[in-house]
């Protein structure tokens, strides 16, 4: 008897027994951060066309995990329990911006550290992400911080911040997250604007 | 009738007389004159005027054109100068460039101006220069004058001959030439009682001269010789530094392509090394995150708490 105790002792604490699972536990949703709008395909760029190098985007350890962030009210930050990005935004914000400029044709474009050698060199960092939840249904906010590098003479040719506030249509994780996507459509457009004159 | 007759008489009369006197005037004042000459003045500052008067020849080419006139002393360019004013026969061509000089007749002494005529492509001499009256001829110079002024140079120069040759046979260089010639005497006679002392000089002169003329036709051998040998090395030395050179531009070549591979790792590294240095900054965020949702076992076991719920979720 006293064997059989310490066995089923020593089977719980291995993890082989469950005594918390809960048949109706809230399941996870994970959304895939995306371009609303994404750009028609433009004209092709040539070789002449000079090359962009576009460093993956920078974000805090906060805003740069998998849960989706709100907040409250001001100056505190929280995470969604059942929402999950399917990437990092930071990393999945650089793939989307590098496809938009891509299609614009306007630059070459590649990723930096690569064997391609750039003739400029945009940084990029997710200053805030996160849903304005201090009234329902609240906003996303999206602010981005870049800077346009000359890598022939390693001068900073621009520096420009883009922010976006857009109005969510359900308070909940799901309209956070299509207002994150229109948010990072806009975003997108001002950065390509902003490039094209910064050429 | 008679008396009408008279008046008419005496107005013609009258008439005639004003128009005689008219004519009188006209030539006193020497109208006349302007319209027959042509005059022209000449300022003299070299020559004598010795010989020369009002009336005397004014003279082209030895032929009489015109008289002087008149002539005044003038202060001209601070030099005292005598301003003769000449009349020439209106049909003469004076040509700008002329120039006038005393003509003087060496038995008489009479003087004449004499004018040389400028070149005939040259206008001619009409205007008058600002504050003189008529045209102003130059002033020349005559032959007799030119053949003085050699004789008068010639003089000069062969009294300075004479002077210098005066000082060269002076006593004191009288007595040096006396020494100087005492000297070579001495000397000749020096000579003459040593000569069998310059013959052996001069004998052994000869024999350093064959002597050193076998010496450069052996210095001229080994030069040839040296010649092939020193062609040789300059071949092989050419050789080299062309092969030196071949393998310097590769390797200058070499080290610029190094250099360009070693810039192009630099900046590929340097984006790497950004871009490995956020990864593991994430990571570490990541880590700092799991390990602070770790020190909460019982969210981790039991779930989340009301309070940690995001809008639009709830627990079962």
């Amino acid at each position: 008897m006293k064997a059989l105790a310490l066995a089923a002792l020593a089977f719980a604490l291995a993890g082989c027994v469950n005594f918390g699972d809960k048949a109706d536990s809230a399941a996870m949703t994970y959304y895939v951060l995306d371009d609303a709008t994404p750009a028609p395909p433009g004209p092709v760029a040539g070789p002449a066309t000079p090359t962009l190098l576009v460093l993956d985007t920078a974000a805090s350890g906060f805003y740069d995990g998998d849960p989706l962030v709100f907040s409250r009210a001001p100056g505190t930050r929280g995470q969604y329990q059942f929402a999950r990005w399917t990437e990092r935004p930071g990393k999945r914000f650089a793939d989307l911006l590098r496809a938009r400029l891509d299609t614009l044709g306007t630059w070459r474009i590649a990723g930096a550290g690569g064997y391609v050698r750039g003739d400029r060199l945009l940084d990029t960092e997710l200053v805030e992400f996160y849903h304005d939840a201090s009234s329902a249904p609240g906003t996303l906010r999206l602010v981005l911080r870049a800077e346009l590098v000359d890598l022939g003479s390693r001068v900073l040719v621009s520096r420009r911040t883009f922010e976006q506030s857009v109005a969510l249509t359900s308070f909940d994780a799901a309209g956070a997250a299509r207002a994150a996507n229109l948010a990072v459509a806009r975003v997108l457009d001002d950065v390509a604007a902003w490039l094209a004159t910064a050429q | 009738m008679e008396t009408e007759g008279r008046y008419t008489l005496v107005g013609t009369l009258v008439l005639g007389v004003v128009a005689l006197m008219t004519l009188a005037i006209i030539w006193l004042a020497g109208a006349a004159d302007h319209i027959a000459y042509q005059t022209y003045s000449i300022y003299f500052k070299q020559q004598s005027l010795d010989g020369l008067a009002v009336g005397s020849a004014v003279k082209m080419r030895g032929i009489k054109v015109g008289v002087v006139d008149s002539y005044r002393f003038v202060q001209q360019d601070g030099e005292e100068a005598v301003s003769v004013t000449a009349r020439v026969d209106e049909g003469v061509p004076v040509h700008q460039g002329a120039a006038a000089y005393i003509k003087r007749n060496l038995v008489t002494g009479i003087a004449a101006v004499e004018i040389n005529n400028g070149p005939v492509s040259g206008v001619l001499l009409d205007d008058a220069p600002r504050g003189e009256r008529y045209p102003v001829i130059a002033e020349g110079s005559s032959d007799i004058d030119k053949v003085a002024t050699a004789v008068s140079r010639l003089a000069e120069n062969g009294a300075a001959v004479l002077e210098k040759m005066n000082v060269l046979l002076s006593d004191d260089n009288q007595r040096a030439i006396s020494q100087t010639l005492a000297n070579l005497n001495e000397l000749s006679g020096h000579l003459a009682a040593n000569k069998a002392s310059l013959d052996a000089a001069v004998q052994g002169i000869r024999d350093a001269s064959d002597e050193f003329r076998f010496a450069g036709a052996s210095i001229s051998q080994a030069a040839t010789r040296a010649e092939g040998s020193i062609v040789g090395v300059g071949d092989n030395a050419n050789l080299a530094l062309k092969e030196a050179v071949a393998a310097i531009g590769k390797l200058q070549k070499d080290a610029t392509e190094i250099t360009a591979r070693i810039q192009q790792l630099s900046e590929t590294g340097t984006l790497e090394i950004t871009n490995v240095s956020r990864d593991v900054r994430t990571s570490a965020d990541v880590l700092t995150n799991a390990g602070q949702r770790l020190s909460n076992p019982r969210a981790i076991l039991f779930g989340p708490t009301e309070q940690q719920l995001g809008p639009g979720e709830s627990l079962p």
